[in-house]
């Protein structure tokens, strides 16, 4: 609906009028302009290690802004009284939570567009072999970040501190990376109570291994369509959940 | 109310359903993903195990990378530390084959290490998870090569990989063995493929091997 | 005759807080009353007061209405509903008591933002703020940050939003914050000409002298409780009383520094005149009592 859509474009404009969220993005555009520098001591491999290095920093930059984003969303809006004037008007508190992430996810994207835009320019500048592997690790980043977008506003609804939101935002993240260590240890655990919480873990965190792709050591050959579709579910139950939440919470 | 909340149990279970479709084909593909990883224990520390753990291992490689050509750059290190570094980044991307490569023959070719069992190592290690490698055979080859003392089974080996690959570790050896065989017979070919290597060294990486290249280029000027 | 309807109803409205002190709970106060039985009706087209001391309870009563805190007890009808549908808050303007905007953004986003809230459709929009803008005195600075506005300025863009849709049903908690004499002149004469096209309107205040020219009907709420409901205008009618000044003392009269006075109601004024006329008590003046809200509210609060 409309509404949402109004939600999302503003959510947008907040992000990008705020300065502290230039100045970090802009730091990190900085930050991977300089992995040139690293040409000297790489020794015949600065493709390889400008190329990694300037997809972590990505990665890394962009996360950092998401969490904090997104994980003090509600909670700022809740604790300025500023939601009040949204909700006392034709908004359901399911539009403003939808509007919110569509407009988080969309700052995500173009902060990573932006961000791989220029790294794409170092890269053929340093000519550099790129192939489509290039697009699917940012859209593949995009996707992680996607996930953690939800993961923050849902703990920004749960959680009354900004700090908590935000340090079980990052864990999950983490934790999301080793998910496969999680599952073989709960395989090795006898212990029943233990193992069910392990294998719990395993089953809600989000699969952050395989949305990974920058990381994959040799390529294979994924189906981009299923791995979507994991992505598009994952953000529709979260987003259930959230709903759910949300609509119980006393604000 | 009412409305929303049977949109969120429609909307919900349909997330459901799709996650259960695609859990499968997630699990199988982790699983691949988790056999690429290097098994073994060898580089595992700390650091390699975070990086593992937290999913930028090509990233920790490449650091890793940079950390190994300062140390090898700076002659302060035991050839020990040198393999360790290489067993590192190996644990992290055992796929990265530049490290075998300039690893293996650091320590093997470098008189002050001389260690042709640890150049053995690194470089079967580099074989066992790049077995289609183009060069690494040929890299094992000349190593055990030198490690006999087999200065042709030698040349013809690393001037194979000199073909198609930038070495300038190789090219110094061979260009080296190339100005030895020329003092002793003063054959004119010999010093003209010396020279042809020098004359590639010109823009090394590593400012030891540029020096050298320049000063024999110099010296055999005739040659040039 | 057409019949005026109410367009809000509220029966019994309770409302208690959690207290989260951990002292006060040992005490053995779990939890504190916010609103305690409180029943009333806003008719529609009036101007309805909620007037009492900070932390009487009126905040409460508001967001209750709008359906932002959910009730212990107690029933809420607005345009004669239950609950509101999301539908309703197209005819809903709302002015929180405090609010926070976001800072980085310039006012003409913020305003087209909430414009696009209420479906305002694109070839109105524009009109419709600058239209507000000129009214609430804002034009000039669409373009600035409102980081760069001051209380006052901040208090008028909420009052723009507030109306932004021409509602039926309009709530202001303590409208008059932050506003120097100019604007709140502005704003008494926004609500006047609101109130002459039909709609509702719910003022929370403890300022009175604002309360006094404005409200058809005020209600006093005190510690939760809400004392009693008047008209205003029509309390000041019944109650028309006159001081006189005579020369000696009468019964029940009072004495001020060897002045005597004496109070009388407006109908038996003449009787009493007449009668002081008889005794020969000299008069000195007649003076129309002034009773002002003021000495009401501290009478039925106090």
């Amino acid at each position: 609906m409309k509404q949402i859509i109004a939600i999302a474009k503003f959510t947008i404009k907040e992000n990008i009028s705020n300065r502290l969220f230039n100045a970090f993005i802009g730091f990190g555009l900085f930050i991977i302009m300089s992995t040139v520098f690293l040409k000297e001591i790489s020794l015949y491999e600065e493709s390889k290690v400008i190329y990694d290095s300037g997809l972590f920093l990505i990665e890394f930059f962009v996360l950092l802004i998401t969490i904090f984003t997104s994980a003090t969303l509600v909670l700022k809006e809740t604790k300025e009284k500023s939601i009040y004037l949204v909700l006392t008007k034709p908004v359901t508190r399911n539009m403003y939570i939808l509007g919110k992430v569509l407009g988080l996810i969309v700052t995500v994207f173009l902060n990573i567009a932006i961000m791989g835009g220029i790294l794409y320019g170092i890269l053929v500048w340093q000519k550099a072999q790129i192939s489509l592997e290039y697009m699917y690790s940012l859209i593949f980043i995009f996707y992680k970040l996607s996930l953690v977008v939800v993961i923050g506003v849902l703990f920004s609804v749960i959680s009354d501190s900004v700090i908590t939101a935000n340090m079980f935002t990052f864990s999950i993240y983490i934790l999301g990376h080793a998910i496969y260590e999680l599952k073989m240890l709960a395989d090795k655990i006898e212990n029943i109570v233990v193992k069910s919480i392990l294998e719990f873990l395993y089953r809600i965190l989000p699969n952050f291994r395989v949305l990974n792709y920058k990381d994959y050591l040799k390529h294979i050959d994924i189906d981009f369509g299923k791995i979507s579709l994991y992505v598009l579910g994952y953000l529709i139950i979260t987003m259930v959940i959230i709903n759910i939440v949300f609509n119980r919470k006393k604000i | 109310m009412l409305k929303s909340r049977i949109y969120n149990i429609i909307v919900g279970f349909m997330g459901i359903i799709i996650l259960i479709y695609v859990s499968s084909y997630m699990g199988n593909v982790e699983g691949e993903l988790y056999r690429m990883q290097y098994q073994g224990e060898e580089g595992k520390s700390p650091i390699t195990i975070n990086n593992k753990l937290m999913g930028f291992k090509k990233f920790g490689s490449s650091i890793l990378w940079i950390k190994q050509v300062l140390d090898v750059g700076s002659f302060d290190y035991k050839a020990e530390r040198i393999k360790e570094n290489s067993e590192k980044i190996s644990y992290l991307d055992p796929y990265f084959i530049s490290n075998y490569y300039f690893s293996g023959t650091v320590v093997a070719l470098i008189k002050s290490y001389s260690r042709y069992d640890y150049g053995f190592e690194i470089l079967k290690r580099g074989l066992k998870y790049n077995p289609d490698d183009k060069y690494i055979k040929n890299y094992l080859g000349g190593v055990a090569a030198a490690s006999k003392g087999d200065i042709e089974s030698l040349l013809i080996s690393f001037e194979s990989i000199l073909e198609d690959v930038r070495d300038d570790r190789l090219m110094n050896v061979v260009a080296y063995i190339y100005e030895e065989k020329y003092k002793k017979t003063k054959n004119k070919e010999y010093i003209k493929k010396a020279v042809y290597y020098w004359d590639k060294m010109q823009n090394a990486k590593e400012e030891l091997y540029q020096k050298r290249a320049l000063k024999k280029l110099d010296e055999y000027r005739k040659y040039n | 005759m057409a019949q005026i309807r109410n367009i809000i109803e509220v029966r019994n409205l309770k409302k208690e807080y959690k207290i989260t002190d951990i002292f006060k709970r040992l005490k053995g106060d779990k939890k504190k009353v916010g609103v305690s039985d409180v029943s009333f009706d806003v008719k529609e087209g009036e101007i309805f007061s909620i007037i009492g001391l900070n932390g009487a309870g009126k905040t409460t009563i508001m967001k209750s209405i709008l359906g932002l805190l959910k009730l212990e007890s107690g029933t809420i009808r607005v345009f004669s509903k239950k609950k509101l549908s999301r539908k309703d808050y197209y005819k809903i303007g709302y002015l929180p008591e405090i609010s926070y905007y976001p800072k980085e953004v310039k006012l003409m986003d913020l305003m087209q933002y909430y414009a696009e809230l209420y479906n305002i459709d694109k070839v109105y929009r524009k009109k419709i703020i600058e239209e507000i803008f000129e009214i609430m005195d804002l034009k000039g600075r669409e373009n600035d940050r409102l980081e760069n506005f001051s209380k006052g300025m901040l208090q008028k863009v909420g009052l723009a939003q507030a109306v932004l849709n021409e509602p039926k049903l309009l709530f202001l908690d303590e409208p008059m914050s932050g506003l120097d004499p100019l604007a709140r002149r502005m704003v008494m004469d926004l609500i006047l000409r609101l109130k002459k096209k039909g709609t509702t309107i719910i003022l929370n205040t403890h300022i009175l002298s604002d309360v006094e020219k404005l409200s058809d009907r005020i209600a006093f709420l005190d510690k939760g409780e809400m004392k009693t409901i008047i008209d205003f205008n029509s309390y000041q009618k019944k109650n028309e009383n006159y001081v006189v000044e005579i020369d000696r003392y009468l019964d029940k009269s009072i004495k001020l520094q060897d002045r005597y006075f004496k109070k009388v109601s407006k109908d038996d004024l003449n009787d009493f005149l007449n009668d002081l006329n008889d005794k020969n008590i000299k008069i000195y003046s007649i003076e129309k009592e002034n009773i002002t809200l003021e000495q009401l509210f501290l009478e039925k609060i106090i």
